[in-house]
C-alpha cells in the first residue's frame, strides 16, 4: 500500500511538471466527445427517432460514458514492454525484488488516475454541462459500475501485457499494436455501442475479453440488466481475468530466459 | 562455501542478419539469415564473501552478459549459478533484494525528478526500515559530496553526478553485494577518485562483496585485489593483481638523456634492448628480474654520458594490451 502511494505521488510530481501537456490532453478529449456527440446527432438526422429502440439521449449518455470508461481501463503496457525489451531498459525493472507484471501494473494504473482526475473528468463534467443530457444512476448500479471497471481494467492490463510479452519471440509487436487497438475499439464498445452490430459481430464479441472492459460496465452502471445478467458479467470477468493472470503469467517465465541485453 | 558460484556457464545469443538492398527485402522478412555469437563460453569461478573482484574485457568479451547472469536478469544457456545459495534467475526477486547494480549505461533514477525522489521510491520497493533510510542518504550524501545537487532533477545532473546518484541508490538497502558494470565510465578525474574511495571504503567498512567491470585499468588497479580477464567469452586470467603484475611484468622501461657519447659503440643486444636512440635521448627495455636498477645504470654509462634517467614499470594497461595481442596472434 505504502509502495502503491509513494508511486502514485511520484507519478504526480513527475505529470506536473508537463502541466501544459496535460492542459492540451484535456481540451483535446473534450473536443473527441464534442466530435462523438455531433457524429451520433448527424446520425440520428434531425428528428432524434429512436434507432434500433435506442434514444438519442440514451446514445449520448453511453457514448460519454464509453469515452469515461475507456480512458480509465487504457493500458500502454505493450507498448512500454515492446520498446524496454528491444531496448534493454527492462534489465532496470529486472533488478527490483517485485514481480514485473505487478510493478507494471502499478505504474499503468497510477497513470490512469492522473489522467483522469485532470483530462477525463473534467472534459467529461464540461461536455455533459454543454449537452445537457439525464441519465439516472443508482447508488448500487455506481458500486457495481466501479467493481466491474475494476475487473475491466485488470482484464486490458493482462491481455495487453500477454500480447505484449511476444516481442520477446518476435523483436517487435507494432503489428500487435495496430491490430489490438482496432479489436479493443470495435469489441469493446469503446466507439459504437454492441447494440448496433450485426449478429455474427455479435456473437463473436462474446468469445472475445474486450466487451468487459467498456461496454458492460456501463451496461451494468446503465441499469439495463437483471440482476442474474450482472452476476454473468461478473462470473465472465472473473474468468477472463483467471484466464488471462494464468496465460500472461506462463508466456512470460517461458520467455523471461530468452531475453537478450546487449550492448551494456 | 563461495558466496557466489559460476560453474561451466555458457550464454549464446541468436543474431538476425539483415542484408543490405533492396532485393533483399522479402528474404530479409521470411527467411532472414542467422548466426550464434557466443557470449561467454564455459566459464568459472567462485567469489567469496568480501571480495573486491574486476572483470577485464574488451568491448563484446562478455563482461556485462556475466554480470547480467549473476544478478538474475539473464539466464545461462547451460551451467549452475549460485549466489548467496539461491540461484538468481529462478528466484529473482529474493536474489534482488540481496543485490545492489549499477550499469553504467542505464539509469535506475527518474529524469525528470530529484534523486531524493527516486530514493524516495527505492525505500518503499525494498521496504527499507525508515531510520536505517534516513541514515544511509545522510551518510552517501556527505561521503559522495552529493549536497548540492540532491534536489536537482536528475535531467540537469552531470554524469558524474548521476552516477554517484546511481551507486547511492543501489546501496541504499544495504545489499550484501553489488554489481558495478562500468560505474567510471566517461566521468571526469574527480568524480572517479571519489567514486573509487567510496567503493573501497564500502567494501572495507560493511565487508560488500563488489564486482567491478570497467575499462579504466587505474580503476581496478586502485580499487580491486582480484581481477578476472575475459577474452572472447572465455577466461584469460583469474587471480590477484599482484600475482597478475609478478606473471605478466618482463619488462620496465628505461629512458636516459645523454650530453654526449663515450664511444662510437653501440650498446649490444642482450640484458638491455635499446628502443631509441635520438636528439640525446635513449629508451632502453630490461627486465627487472635479470639485472638491478645500479647494474642497469652502470651499464649505459659506459657508453654515454648520462644526465638523467626515468625508469617506468609498466602500468596494467601495458600488459592487458600484451595479452589482447598475444591472443590476437
Amino acid at each position: 500500500m505504502g509502495l502503491c502511494k509513494k508511486i502514485l505521488s511520484i507519478s504526480f510530481k513527475e505529470k506536473s511538471i508537463f502541466r501544459f501537456d496535460y492542459l492540451v490532453n484535456t481540451l483535446f478529449s473534450f473536443f473527441y466527445i464534442v466530435l462523438k456527440v455531433y457524429l451520433w446527432k448527424g446520425l440520428y438526422g434531425i428528428s432524434g427517432e429512436a434507432v434500433s429502440g435506442i434514444a438519442l439521449n440514451d446514445m449520448l449518455v453511453y457514448s460519454i460514458l464509453s469515452s469515461f470508461t475507456a480512458g480509465i481501463t487504457k493500458t500502454t503496457v505493450m507498448n512500454d514492454l515492446n520498446e524496454s525489451v528491444l531496448s534493454g531498459s527492462i534489465s532496470s525493472n529486472l533488478l527490483l525484488p517485485i514481480g514485473l507484471k505487478k510493478y507494471l501494473f502499478l505504474h499503468s494504473v497510477t497513470k490512469n488516475i492522473f489522467l483522469t482526475l485532470y483530462g477525463i473528468i473534467p472534459s467529461v463534467l464540461a461536455a455533459m454541462l454543454f449537452f445537457g443530457f439525464h441519465a439516472e444512476i443508482s447508488p448500487v448500479n455506481l458500486v457495481l459500475y466501479v467493481l466491474s471497471v475494476i475487473m475491466g481494467t485488470l482484464i486490458n492490463f493482462l491481455y495487453n501485457f500477454l500480447f505484449g510479452s511476444s516481442v520477446i519471440w518476435f523483436r517487435n509487436s507494432f503489428f500487435l499494436n495496430n491490430i489490438n487497438s482496432v479489436l479493443l475499439n470495435l469489441f469493446s464498445g469503446a466507439l459504437v455501442p454492441l447494440w448496433f452490430f450485426p449478429e455474427p459481430m455479435k456473437i463473436l464479441s462474446v468469445f472475445l475479453p474486450f466487451r468487459y472492459i467498456v461496454f458492460e460496465p456501463i451496461a451494468v452502471l446503465l441499469n439495463t440488466k437483471s440482476a442474474a445478467e450482472t452476476a454473468y458479467v461478473f462470473a465472465m470477468q472473473l474468468f477472463w481475468l483467471v484466464f488471462l493472470f494464468c496465460a500472461a503469467t506462463a508466456v512470460w517465465n517461458r520467455g523471461r530466459n530468452k531475453i537478450m541485453i546487449q550492448g551494456g | 562455501m563461495s558466496l557466489i558460484k559460476v560453474e561451466h556457464v555458457s550464454k549464446n545469443y541468436e543474431v538476425i542478419l539483415q542484408r543490405s538492398g533492396a532485393k533483399n527485402v522479402w528474404r530479409n522478412l521470411f527467411c532472414p539469415d542467422k548466426k550464434v555469437v557466443y557470449a561467454v563460453q564455459d566459464i568459472s569461478f567462485a567469489i567469496e564473501a568480501g571480495e573486491l573482484v574486476g572483470f577485464i574485457g574488451e568491448n563484446g568479451a562478455g563482461k556485462s552478459t556475466t554480470i547480467k547472469m549473476i544478478s538474475g536478469i539473464l539466464f545461462p544457456a547451460s551451467g549452475n549459478i549460485t549466489v548467496a545459495g539461491i540461484c538468481p534467475y529462478l528466484k529473482r526477486e529474493k536474489n534482488a533484494r540481496n543485490i545492489g547494480a549499477v550499469f553504467g549505461q542505464r539509469s535506475r533514477l527518474n529524469w525528470d525528478l530529484p534523486m531524493l525522489d527516486s530514493f524516495e521510491l527505492h525505500k518503499e520497493i525494498y521496504r527499507i526500515d525508515p531510520v536505517r533510510y534516513q541514515k544511509n542518504v545522510d551518510m552517501f550524501i556527505e561521503m559522495l559530496h552529493m549536497q548540492d545537487f540532491c534536489n536537482t532533477p536528475v535531467r540537469q545532473l552531470s554524469l558524474g553526478q548521476r552516477m554517484k546518484a546511481e551507486i547511492a541508490l543501489s546501496l541504499l538497502h544495504e545489499p550484501a553485494i553489488l554489481y558495478l558494470d562500468e560505474p567510471t565510465i566517461g566521468l571526469d578525474v574527480l568524480a572517479k577518485q571519489q567514486i573509487r574511495e567510496f567503493i573501497k571504503e564500502r567494501n572495507r567498512r560493511e565487508g560488500i562483496t563488489t564486482i567491478l567491470t570497467s575499462h579504466d585499468m587505474k580503476d581496478l588497479d586502485s580499487v580491486c585485489r582480484r581481477i578476472i580477464i575475459l577474452e572472447k567469452g572465455r577466461i584469460l586470467f583469474d587471480g590477484a593483481i599482484e600475482r597478475f603484475k609478478q606473471e605478466y611484468t618482463k619488462e620496465s622501461i628505461a629512458e636516459f638523456t645523454y650530453a654526449g657519447k663515450c664511444s662510437d659503440q653501440v650498446i649490444p643486444d642482450g640484458p638491455v634492448r635499446v628502443l631509441l636512440d635520438k636528439d640525446h635521448r635513449l629508451v632502453v627495455a630490461y627486465s627487472p628480474a635479470e639485472m638491478t636498477t645500479a647494474q642497469l645504470v652502470g651499464m649505459v654509462s659506459a657508453y654515454y654520458e648520462i644526465n638523467d634517467f626515468t625508469i617506468k614499470a609498466p602500468d596494467i594497461e601495458d600488459m592487458v594490451r600484451g595479452i589482447y595481442e598475444r591472443e590476437a596472434d
